[in-house]
């Protein structure tokens, strides 16, 4: 069963999981364990400490207030949502116990974990799911587009949740499972101490295997085990599962410079040291204390065309910068070795369900002369296309350069603007500055939810047709069709219409201890499960 | 002297207030908002719209920087937006690791350009003035980060002497202190060492020429002597003015050095700060470095009078 719970009819029953915590929550049972690997016995060090060298400091630990990749990083080991997703991208159960979805899919019932227990001692209840949700439909972009459907949320007892649609939805949990805007439960006292710039720090609580411990700007943020922790009783799967936590403290450190992240781990200063250039993959290969390692899937470049204002709002000129990009070409310069990129038209990855190949035909074509002809069918004279880019992100810079050139070949006046990440941030919110601005999609758990779809997201594609075809297509809930409604839209909206243009695939370069084992590689990073080996 | 060192404190009021204006300014009409940053890369526009509200980033330029100076004649600097806190405490806490790495950086920087500047100086022409000025040419020529990077490599990396980064606060463990800041003090030190060589050869130079250097000479008196205790003391009063420089650049953080190094200093804070757009934090450090530079002119300007009796106020 691919898409898991978002697909239920009746009832899903997600049975395998705890009625209750056992005594002693995972601080008890753990003692050093011993594995036999390659016929040596080693041993797992129940280690004080892990460190991680990430790239910065995170703006809040308020899972809530921002989709920054930090913050919510942080917020993995801290919060835990009503479902969460799996190694294979699924949507599977993590503080739910249950879920009940009506035929209509307008109604769904939510039962909870009993004995699952905050930082604080409280035990987890629907009160505090509720208080959590409303908040998070409130304040993330994710929960938005649950709100825009959402009736009301019912609490019916202590361990029930009720969720009433105004329209069909088989997106909801999938919604709340997505780790980069998570649906993190909080309890109802961090939601009701929330300030304007989010939860105070000493609110961080969560029921997750780690708890907040300390955060010092600019030097670390420290984890500490929850001993008293819940897991479910699923064997681990990406996200889902159980969790085990090895480590007493997590802690993160801000390293700004990415060749200090790759030397602190090749030092053993930290273990892992996060998005390191793709340039330093055969040093850390070579280097006898660290291993890389690709996140793979990551996220896609692609450039966000201005449908509101300029020569982008005739399709006729998007189809025509379609029709002469040469992706290849795009993405060797902006990641060289090709273990770091992937040609691919699909929205969502390969690795994902709801992949699909619609509108292959239109993607890569580095067709000039068919630009030509598109681009004489509009009424463009030479004026010049803004494209706004960054250097901030290299790739976004480099992909604009090679871009520009085959755009000028096609007859394009570019014009490329290099501006820092901020002002991209506030720039592309006003459709007289650009025609074109770099940007970049994260991973994304359903086609359904895609940001960017959305006519109010910067670049404004406007359109009821489509629109109302997202709405088919987050109504329904059998797979196939709803796997053919999704490959018709991609080819004759994304690449048909043309309201952004993916470039391709890209994979991220971390490095890590050889003898962290047992890592994740998936999008999401997380440090439980996996433990320190002599 | 009393007098002048009140009108010197006056003069903090207005030469701090115009680059304070200056940055405000210069902040608010370039473009980015913390809003955008805050929300992260999927926040809508009407989020961004809405959080712009709350922080008061949509009122018009002249409401906010009187609301900003209001504040500040309270002594109110107002709360970093990203860091949650105070931005008086932010720079406090940050200002320590900056305070132990210029303290450490001006130890090695001072005793090896003095040194290299005087003997480079009295060995004029000779090999070991080359010798020195090529060393000071390197200094001055090459990038403080390129150095840091190559010192990490290779006493990090390749030898695990010194840890490639972080800090230690010198009350908690002052060995470790001064084992994580070992690098970076060296990375500042060799650059600045450089320029005050060749600063203080210069000024020893000049003054071995002057008359009552060859009169002293002409007694009969030692050549060490001389050296020491006419040409030294003269040259001391150039280069305390680039030391005082030297001192003032480095309180007002050495952003790349902090970065590379990953110390918690008033320099990568200031650089976080611009990048994310924290307005009230960009204002406090600049207010900061501004004070912090004059304080020191005139300091260096009061030690002149005890190194030269003749200077007075």
């Amino acid at each position: 069963m691919k898409r898991g719970l978002s697909m239920g009819l009746a009832v899903m029953m997600m049975a395998v999981s705890v009625l209750g915590c056992g005594k002693g929550g995972q601080g008890s049972s753990e003692s050093p364990e011993k594995t036999q690997e390659s016929g040596a016995v080693t041993e797992k060090i129940q280690a004080e400490e892990l460190k991680v060298a990430v790239i910065g400091e995170p703006s809040t630990l308020d899972v809530h207030m921002t989709s920054a990749f930090i913050t919510q990083e942080i917020g993995y080991h801290i919060l835990e949502g009503l479902y969460t997703i799996d190694g294979d991208y699924n949507t599977v159960p993590m503080l739910a116990e249950d879920t009940k979805v009506s035929e209509d899919n307008t109604h769904y019932t939510i039962r909870l974990r009993k004995g699952v227990t905050f930082h604080n001692g409280k035990e987890l209840t629907a009160q505090d799911v509720e208080a959590s949700l409303k908040r998070w439909v409130e304040k993330t972009s994710y929960g938005a587009i649950l709100g825009k459907i959402l009736d009301k949320i019912q609490v019916t007892d202590d361990y029930t949740v009720e969720l009433y649609l105004t329209e069909p939805s088989v997106v909801v949990t999938t919604l709340l499972a997505f780790p980069n805007q998570q649906g993190g439960i909080y309890p109802k006292e961090s939601i009701e101490a929330a300030g304007e710039k989010g939860i105070p720090e000493e609110y961080i609580i969560g029921t997750g295997p780690y708890r907040f411990l300390e955060h010092r700007p600019d030097q670390y943020v420290k984890l500490a085990k929850y001993q008293e922790y819940c897991p479910r009783e699923e064997e681990p799967s990406g996200h889902g599962g159980r969790k085990t936590a090895y480590f007493e403290q997590l802690t993160f450190i801000p390293v700004s410079e990415d060749a200090v992240r790759k030397d602190g781990v090749s030092t053993g200063e930290y273990h892992f040291g996060e998005q390191i250039s793709t340039d330093m993959y055969d040093l850390v290969e070579m280097d006898p204390a660290s291993e890389p390692v690709v996140i793979k899937p990551w996220w896609w470049p692609m450039m966000v065309l201005n449908k509101k204002e300029g020569i982008f709002v005739n399709v006729k000129a998007r189809q025509a910068l379609l029709a002469c990009l040469d992706m290849e070409a795009c993405m060797k310069a902006a990641f060289g070795n090709e273990l770091f990129y992937r040609i691919d038209c699909s929205a969502m990855f390969q690795e994902q369900p709801m992949y699909s190949e619609g509108g292959k035909d239109m993607y890569n074509q580095h067709d000039v002369e068919k630009a030509k002809a598109l681009l004489a069918e509009t009424d463009y004279k030479g004026e010049p296309v803004v494209w706004y880019t960054t250097k901030d992100y290299p790739y976004m810079y480099k992909i604009a350069v090679v871009a520009s050139q085959q755009m000028k070949e096609a007859g394009f006046n570019v014009d490329v603007q290099v501006v820092d990440w901020a002002t991209i941030t506030q720039v592309r919110n006003d459709p007289s500055a650009y025609n074109i601005f770099s940007g970049a999609t994260t991973f994304t758990p359903d086609p359904g939810v895609l940001p960017h779809l959305d006519g109010t997201w910067p670049g404004w594609w406007e359109n009821e047709e489509k629109d109302q075809m997202i709405v088919e297509l987050n109504a329904q809930a059998d797979e196939e069709k709803r796997q053919q409604i999704w490959d018709e839209f991609q080819e004759t909206w994304i690449w048909g219409d043309v309201p952004f243009i993916k470039i391709g695939d890209y994979f991220l370069l971390s490095s890590r201890s050889k003898d962290l084992k047992n890592f994740d590689e998936g999008p999401f990073t997380f440090f439980w499960n996996c433990y320190l080996e002599k | 002297m009393g007098a002048y060192i009140l009108k010197r404190l006056l003069q903090l009021i207005p030469t701090m207030l115009i680059p304070s204006v200056m940055v405000f300014m210069l902040i608010f009409f370039s473009p980015g908002d913390p809003a955008s940053l805050m929300l992260g890369p999927d926040a809508t526009m009407e989020q961004i719209a809405q959080l712009r509200t709350q922080m008061g980033y949509d009122q018009p330029v002249a409401v906010q920087m009187a609301r900003w100076f209001s504040n500040l004649l309270k002594g109110d600097l107002g709360e970093s937006i990203f860091l949650n806190q105070p931005v008086v405490q932010a720079i406090g806490e940050h200002l320590g690791v900056t305070m132990a790495l210029t303290i450490f950086a001006m130890v090695i920087a001072s005793s090896i350009g003095v040194t290299l500047g005087v003997v480079s100086a009295v060995n004029r022409g000779k090999p070991l003035d080359q010798a020195a000025m090529i060393f000071s040419v390197f200094g001055v020529s090459i990038p403080e980060f390129w150095l840091a990077l190559n010192l990490i490599l290779f006493f990090s990396v390749y030898h695990q002497i010194f840890p490639i980064g972080g800090y230690v606060p010198f009350f908690e463990d002052p060995a470790g202190c001064i084992k994580t800041l070992f690098l970076p003090a060296v990375s500042l030190g060799i650059t600045q060492a450089a320029f005050i060589a060749r600063m203080v050869r210069s000024s020893v130079l000049e003054i071995l020429d002057a008359e009552y250097v060859r009169t002293a000479m002409a007694k009969g008196l030692l050549y060490r002597k001389v050296v020491m205790k006419h040409v030294m003391k003269n040259a001391m009063v150039p280069t305390v003015t680039v030391v005082g420089m030297t001192f003032s650049v480095l309180l007002g953080g050495a952003i790349a050095i902090e970065m590379v190094f990953n110390l918690p200093g008033i320099g990568r804070l200031l650089m976080n700060a611009v990048l994310r757009r924290d307005y009230p934090l960009i204002q406090g450090i600049v207010l900061f470095i501004a004070a912090a530079y004059i304080v020191i002119n005139l300091l260096v300007d009061l030690i002149y009078v005890y190194i030269d009796p003749r200077i007075e106020y």
